[in-house]
């Protein structure tokens, strides 16, 4: 850990709140990012950040450096995901079935981008039902499963780094991405010819 | 292997996991395999439609504003308050006076007590005093063990700690900075006090003057608890003109050090040792040989096998 890494948990620990700000804007974009992509929801992924950032405050005097800081704070992020309620995931699965046409209401860009400049109109159909269906999906992911599946897929760590942040070992983490993949192979089988 | 298990293999290779000629083989028997072909193909349209579904948000908006309100409640939140300033609170307080008054009488009956009115022992009974106040205003006392209470002879003994708060300041080549240095590195209990001494024995000193707290050096690379003091221990001894220590250090993090970050730190140690000449001795080679086969990380693994491969081996 660098010395100035170093330096900035110690003073926090101590209460120094300017140092625990630039601590967090070292780490809290990888923290918010994964809440994001976990959630899929702005507002959830925000509660989530205030959360982790709020434990890691109050048990900084305890952290000992018994770790690199980075894995006891992802081990709280990570712990923090799987046990958040998300309130608004019944009315989100609901205005999927009702308007699958619709863009998803948290997301501020006009909508899915698409690969070919002009696909056509039936692609375009596939498309936009293949993402409400994977939405859809991932979401019915047991939590640890739907966590372990974000975190390679969609924030892209390696299974061993997986493995570190969340706790789980090297083996349990291939076994939820296979059940995942299996899972979401069963929903989307129309789509795919190959399956 | 059966197909199921392949599914499982395939899965590794599409998420990148599988490397090397593990994957060759594999991506041979999927060229050749039907049933593994369609597996690999509908894994590899799947990974594409997930990344193409990736939600999109507006991070630095979110962040921005999740930072501003984090600050907000990080500034409502009242001060830690440390223990010492919690007693310095006491004493300030009005109930200060009379809490001591009460405390400080009892204390005094209780040890008249045991003193003067229990029968006499001649063994040892160990009666832990607060800390007190010698005289000297810097001196504390700790751990008075009373070894004869017993006033028949008109005397009485006791043993117990005597220690003084001192502050020392000099140049960093003074042998006596430089035993309190090494005691630090190796007895502190703080793993950040350790750290510091290290780092401060990295920044302050010319390579050649290091003889002194090389060895405390050794023993905190080798056996400190914490991962973090163990690395930067042997980030500083990787400055130091390499040798049989310097050697036997790296080799003994790189075959016993739970962290990879640290063998990762010690194998690059030695393979930069040898590359500017040190002598890759059978030691070095038998250590690099187990790696191979029982290291879990592929870097490692790549760099001895780098070295071993090499000619001038």
């Amino acid at each position: 850990m660098a010395q100035d890494g170093y330096n900035l948990i110690e003073m926090a620990a101590k209460g120094d709140r300017s140092a625990f700000e630039s601590l967090v804007k070292k780490y809290d974009r990888k923290v918010i990012s994964l809440a994001l992509k976990y959630t899929r929801s702005e507002e959830d992924a925000k509660d989530i950040y205030q959360e982790v950032f709020l434990r890691v405050w109050k048990s900084l005097p305890g952290f000992g450096f018994k770790s690199e800081f980075s894995t006891w704070l992802f081990r709280i992020a990570t712990n923090v995901c799987l046990t958040y309620v998300d309130r608004a995931k019944k009315h989100r699965s609901e205005d999927v079935l009702e308007n699958p046409f619709s863009d998803d209401e948290d997301d501020d860009r006009p909508g899915l981008q698409l690969e070919s400049d002009d696909p056509g109109p039936l692609e375009n159909l596939r498309n936009t039902e293949l993402k409400n269906e994977i939405k859809k999906a991932v979401e019915e992911l047991p939590a640890k499963q739907k966590l372990v599946f974000t975190m390679k897929y969609y924030e892209d760590y390696k299974i061993r780094e997986i493995s570190e942040l969340t706790g789980l070992n090297e083996g349990t983490v291939k076994r939820y991405l296979f059940e995942a993949t299996l899972k979401l192979k069963h929903a989307l089988r129309q789509f795919y010819d190959q399956v | 292997m059966e197909h199921k298990d392949l599914t499982e293999q395939i899965m590794m290779l599409v998420a990148g996991e599988i490397t090397g000629t593990e994957a060759e083989k594999l991506l041979e028997h999927i060229d050749s395999c039907e049933l593994c072909g369609k597996e690999y193909r509908f894994q590899m349209e799947l990974l594409s439609d997930l990344k193409a579904t990736n939600p999109e948000f507006n991070i630095e908006k979110i962040l921005t504003a999740s930072r501003r309100e984090l600050r907000r409640t990080i500034y409502a939140i009242p001060d830690k308050v440390s223990f010492a300033d919690r007693v310095k609170g006491f004493f300030r307080s009005p109930f200060a006076i009379p809490s001591l008054t009460g405390a400080g009488g009892l204390a005094v009956g209780l040890i008249a007590g045991v003193l003067f009115l229990s029968k006499p022992d001649t063994t040892h009974d160990p009666f832990l005093t607060t800390v007190s106040d010698g005289g000297d205003h810097q001196t504390r006392i700790t751990n008075v063990m009373f070894n004869d209470r017993d006033l028949k002879d008109g005397n009485i003994s006791f043993t117990f700690d005597a220690y003084k708060r001192i502050t020392i300041s000099g140049s960093p080549n003074d042998p006596g900075i430089q035993k309190l240095l090494t005691y630090s590195i190796l007895n502190e209990k703080n793993p950040g006090t350790r750290l510091n001494s290290i780092n401060l024995v990295n920044n302050s000193y010319d390579k050649s003057q290091l003889a002194g707290v090389k060895e405390a050096l050794i023993s905190a690379a080798r056996g400190d608890e914490n991962p973090g003091v163990r690395l930067q221990a042997l980030k500083t001894l990787a400055t130091l003109p390499f040798d049989d220590e310097i050697k036997k250090t790296c080799l003994h993090i790189l075959v016993k050090d739970n962290t990879p970050g640290n063998r990762i730190e010690a194998i690059n140690t030695l393979v930069k040792a040898i590359e500017n000449g040190f002598k890759a001795d059978d030691e070095i080679k038998s250590v690099f040989r187990d790696q191979l086969e029982q290291e879990e990380n592929p870097y490692i693994k790549i760099r001895a096998k780098t070295i071993l491969d090499a000619k001038e081996l």
